[in-house]
C-alpha cells in the first residue's frame, strides 16, 4: 500500500479522454493550446514533488509520503495543493479535486469526491479500506481501469458495493476472470495494482533516437520518432508484454529536457505513445514568448523508457474480439502510405450540421488507431445525442460530388438578367438558365430556394444563405442535377449530383 | 489424424485468421488468379464473375462516376472490405454514406504535388482491399508496378475519368441518365455500360442511381 495523492481536472479529463476514443481533432489550435495549459500545470504540480505520473484520463498521481512530511502533513499538503491548482498560469480559474487516501484507487475515489465538494479530501490509512467497502462496484471500471464487461458482468451478479466484491475472496475472482479478477481483489482490498515506487525499469525495452537537425516543429518530431515507438512497442508485444506506463523524455540542443511519466491501465499501442508524444511536445514546445522554461532549441533527442510492463493476456484487444486481420494489413499500408511523406489520410468523422460539405469532416489517420474498431464506429456514429437529420439539411439524395472551392455561376432569367432571392425566399423572376464555366445550361426545373440562416443572433458572424437545385439539360444526354448557393447576392456551385 | 486432434484442441479466435486458412487463401488466389468482391446484385450482371474480380483494374468514365463508385463498393466495404479514396477532394461523403458505404472502413487520401504518388498508391494497394484514385499521376513503369502489386495483393484498384498510364481491364460508363424532379430531385434513372477486353460487348443494365432514399435500386420492368 502506497498512500497516494491525486488531483483530477475535468477540464483535461474529457479532453484526454476524447483523445483516447479517437474522437479528437488533431490539428487544431483549440486541441494545442488545449494541451499546452495542462502540462503547465503539470509542471506547476512538479514544484510540489518532482517526479509526478500523468495518467491517460487527465489525472495527476504521485507518492503523498516525501511531501507530506515536507508541509506538514496530508491536511496541510492536500490544502497547499488545492491552492497552487486553483489558477491555471492562465489566470482562469481551474476546477480540480485533491483526494489523498491509502491507495491509489482510494485516492482517485477522493479525489472525485473532492471535486463534487468542492475542497480537498483525505482519508487517513485506518479509514481507507471503510472507504473503498462503500463504493460502489462501478468504480472499479471508472477509477481502476478494469475492463467494462467484467464491471458489467459484476453488476448482474448483484453486486453493488465494493465490499460485496472483496467478500467473494481472491481465489474466486481469479477462477472467474483471471488476471483481471486478480486486479479487481487488489483494489477492492485496498492494495495497489499500479506501483508509484517502480522497481528498475526493463531497460531491455528501451529506445531513443537522436536527429542529427534539430527539428522544431510538433508534427515532425512526432513523425521521426514514430518508426522507434513502431519498433519498440513490437518489441515488446513480443515478448507477451504490454507497456501500461511509459516515461517519455525529450531534449533539446541546449541540453532541456520535458519528462513524462504517462500511464494507460489498458495498456499503451504505438498510436497512443505517438499521441502522448504529440500532446507533450505541443504542451512544450510554446513559441509565443510568454513561458520562461520554453526550450530555446530544437529537439535532438527523444527517449522512451516503459517504466512498467504487464503480461498481456487479457487485456490484449484481440481476445476480446473485434480486430480484424484486413484490418492490421490496412493500418499497415496506411502507415506505409504515410511514410513516403507529403500524405494526408483521414478517416471520416461525423459532425453534423446541415452544410453537406462539413457533415463529415476527416480526422488525421496518423494519429488514430484504425485498429480500434469500437473508436471507429463512434468516430461514424453521432455524438452527444445529435439528431441525424438536421432542420433545414439537403433533401435526400445528397450531392455525390462537392466543390472544395465553390465556383462562381450566373443563373439567369429567360431575358438574361441574374436571378436573386427576395426577403421573403422567393426569386426575383423565375431562372430560365445557368451559366457554369463558360457553358450555358438550360434549366428545366427549380427546387428552392431553400433559406439557411446561421448564427442569426451574433451580428458579426451571421451568414445568410439561399439553396436551389435545378435540373438541367446536359449537354450530351439526358438531364442532370446542381445544387447552387447564394450569398450576398452571388451564386455558387455548391455540388453536383454526380 | 494429428491434425484434426489439433484443430480440435485449440479454440478457434474471433477475428484472427489461422495459418491454415492463409495458406487456403493464398492457394485459392494463385489457382484462380483472384477470388470476387461482391457487389450490389442490380450491378452483378455487369460483370461475367458476378462480381469486382481481385487484383484487376476497373475503370469509371463519364457522367454519374462519383454515384457508381459508391454503388459498386458499398457492399464490399460492408462486408469488412476497406477502402481507401486517392485524390479525391470532390467527393460526397454525405452520398457515400446514403449508398451504403461503411464510413468506419472509409480512407481519403490526399498526394501532396511534389510528393511520390506512385510509391503512395503503391502502399495503399498493398493493403487496402478497394482504392479508387481519380487523375493518376505517374509514369507507365509506375503504373505497371502498382498493377503487379495491386494483383499480387488481390486489390482492386478503380481509376475514375481518365486512366492515365493504367491499363483498364473493364469500364463501366453511364450511358444515359434521367432525373425524377418532384418538388426536388428525387431519384434518377440511368444505364450503366460495362465494356473491356474479355466482358461481351454490350452489357448493360437499368438501376436507379440513386433511388429516393440515396441508395442504388433496380428498375422495375
Amino acid at each position: 500500500m502506497t498512500r497516494s495523492v491525486v488531483i483530477v481536472f475535468p477540464e483535461w479529463v474529457d479532453h484526454v479522454a476524447d483523445r483516447a476514443a479517437g474522437r479528437e481533432r488533431i490539428d487544431t489550435v483549440g486541441d494545442t493550446a488545449t494541451m499546452r495549459r495542462f502540462e503547465a500545470m503539470v509542471r506547476t504540480i512538479t514544484g510540489v514533488s518532482p517526479l509526478v505520473e500523468v495518467e491517460g484520463s487527465g489525472t495527476v498521481v504521485f507518492a503523498a509520503r516525501g511531501p507530506s512530511r515536507y508541509f506538514g502533513g496530508d491536511e496541510v499538503l492536500a490544502r497547499h495543493l488545492d491552492e497552487v491548482c486553483a489558477v491555471a498560469p492562465d489566470g482562469l480559474v481551474v476546477p480540480r479535486g485533491v483526494g489523498i487516501a491509502g491507495s491509489r484507487f482510494a485516492a482517485t475515489a477522493a479525489a472525485r469526491l473532492a471535486l463534487s465538494r468542492a475542497r480537498p479530501c483525505v482519508v487517513s490509512d485506518e479509514l481507507t479500506a471503510e472507504f473503498i467497502d462503500a463504493l460502489p462496484v462501478a468504480a472499479l471500471g471508472d477509477l481502476g481501469g478494469i475492463d467494462g464487461e467484467v464491471v458489467d458482468l459484476l453488476g448482474r451478479l448483484g453486486l453493488s458495493r465494493c465490499a460485496t466484491v472483496r467478500d467473494l475472496g481472491e481465489r474466486a475472482l481469479i477462477d472467474r476472470f483471471g488476471e483481471q479478477g486478480r486486479r479487481v481483489h487488489g483494489l477492492v482490498s485496498g492494495r495497489d495494482v499500479v506501483h508509484l515506487a517502480p522497481g528498475p525499469p526493463p531497460h531491455d525495452f528501451a529506445a531513443s533516437v537522436s536527429f542529427d537537425v534539430p527539428l522544431v516543429s510538433v508534427h515532425g518530431t512526432v513523425g521521426a520518432a514514430r518508426s522507434t515507438v513502431e519498433t519498440m512497442m513490437a518489441r515488446i508485444a513480443g515478448f507477451g508484454q504490454q507497456c501500461v506506463r511509459l516515461m517519455v523524455t525529450v531534449g533539446t540542443d541546449h541540453d532541456e529536457h520535458s519528462e513524462r511519466l504517462w500511464g494507460d491501465p489498458r495498456g499503451f499501442s504505438a498510436v497512443d505513445v505517438c499521441a502522448r508524444l504529440h500532446a507533450q511536445l505541443s504542451g512544450w514546445l510554446v513559441d509565443d514568448g510568454a513561458d520562461p522554461d520554453a526550450p530555446t532549441a530544437g529537439i535532438v533527442r527523444v527517449g522512451f523508457v516503459p517504466v512498467e510492463c504487464r503480461e498481456a493476456l487479457v487485456v490484449q484487444p484481440l481476445l476480446w474480439g473485434g480486430r480484424q486481420e484486413n484490418v492490421e494489413r490496412a493500418a499497415r499500408s496506411v502507415a506505409m502510405a504515410l511514410a513516403v511523406g507529403g500524405v494526408r489520410v483521414g478517416v471520416p468523422k461525423w459532425e453534423g450540421g446541415r452544410d453537406v460539405a462539413t457533415v463529415w469532416s476527416l480526422a488525421d489517420a496518423s494519429l488514430v488507431d484504425l485498429s480500434d474498431v469500437g473508436a471507429a464506429e463512434r468516430r461514424v456514429t453521432e455524438g452527444d445525442g445529435a439528431p441525424r437529420a438536421w432542420t433545414g439539411a439537403i433533401p435526400v439524395p445528397a450531392p455525390a460530388a462537392i466543390a472544395p472551392v465553390p465556383p462562381q455561376v450566373r443563373l439567369v432569367d429567360a431575358d438574361g438578367a441574374d436571378v436573386s432571392v427576395t426577403g421573403r425566399h422567393d426569386f426575383t423572376t423565375p431562372p430560365a438558365s445557368v451559366e457554369v464555366g463558360g457553358s450555358c445550361l438550360d434549366v428545366l426545373c427549380v427546387a428552392g430556394p431553400w433559406p439557411v440562416e446561421e448564427r442569426w443572433w451574433d451580428p458579426r458572424r451571421r451568414r445568410r444563405q439561399a439553396r436551389a437545385q435545378v435540373l438541367v439539360r446536359n449537354p450530351v444526354a439526358g438531364t442532370g442535377v446542381l445544387l447552387l448557393v447564394a450569398e450576398n447576392g452571388a451564386w455558387s456551385l455548391l455540388a453536383r449530383y454526380d | 489424424m494429428g491434425q484434426a486432434r489439433v484443430h480440435r484442441g485449440l479454440p478457434r479466435i474471433e477475428g484472427t485468421e489461422t495459418a491454415a486458412a492463409l495458406a487456403e487463401r493464398l492457394a485459392t488466389r494463385a489457382s484462380t488468379g483472384a477470388g470476387v468482391v461482391p457487389v450490389h446484385e442490380v450491378l452483378a450482371g455487369l460483370f461475367p464473375s458476378g462480381g469486382l474480380e481481385r487484383g484487376q483494374i476497373y475503370g469509371i468514365r463519364g457522367g454519374a462516376s462519383m454515384s457508381l463508385l459508391y454503388a459498386l463498393v458499398a457492399d464490399a466495404t460492408r462486408d469488412g472490405a476497406w477502402f481507401a479514396m486517392v485524390d479525391m477532394p470532390r467527393a460526397g461523403l454525405v452520398a457515400a454514406e446514403q449508398y451504403g458505404v461503411a464510413m468506419h472502413r472509409l480512407l481519403c487520401a490526399g498526394v501532396g504535388e511534389d510528393s511520390a504518388w506512385g510509391s503512395v498508391v503503391g502502399a495503399l494497394v498493398d493493403g487496402i482491399d478497394l482504392v479508387a484514385t481519380a487523375s493518376p499521376r505517374c509514369t507507365p513503369a509506375e503504373s505497371r508496378r502498382i498493377a503487379a502489386r495491386a494483383r499480387a495483393s488481390g486489390t482492386v484498384l478503380i481509376v475514375v475519368g481518365a486512366p492515365g498510364g493504367f491499363e483498364i481491364d473493364a469500364t463501366l460508363s453511364v450511358v444515359a441518365q434521367r432525373w425524377q424532379f418532384d418538388a426536388h430531385a428525387v431519384s434518377r434513372e440511368v444505364t450503366v455500360q460495362c465494356s473491356g477486353r474479355r466482358i461481351h460487348p454490350g452489357r448493360s443494365t437499368a438501376a436507379h442511381l440513386p433511388d429516393p432514399h440515396g441508395r442504388l435500386g433496380p428498375v422495375p420492368p
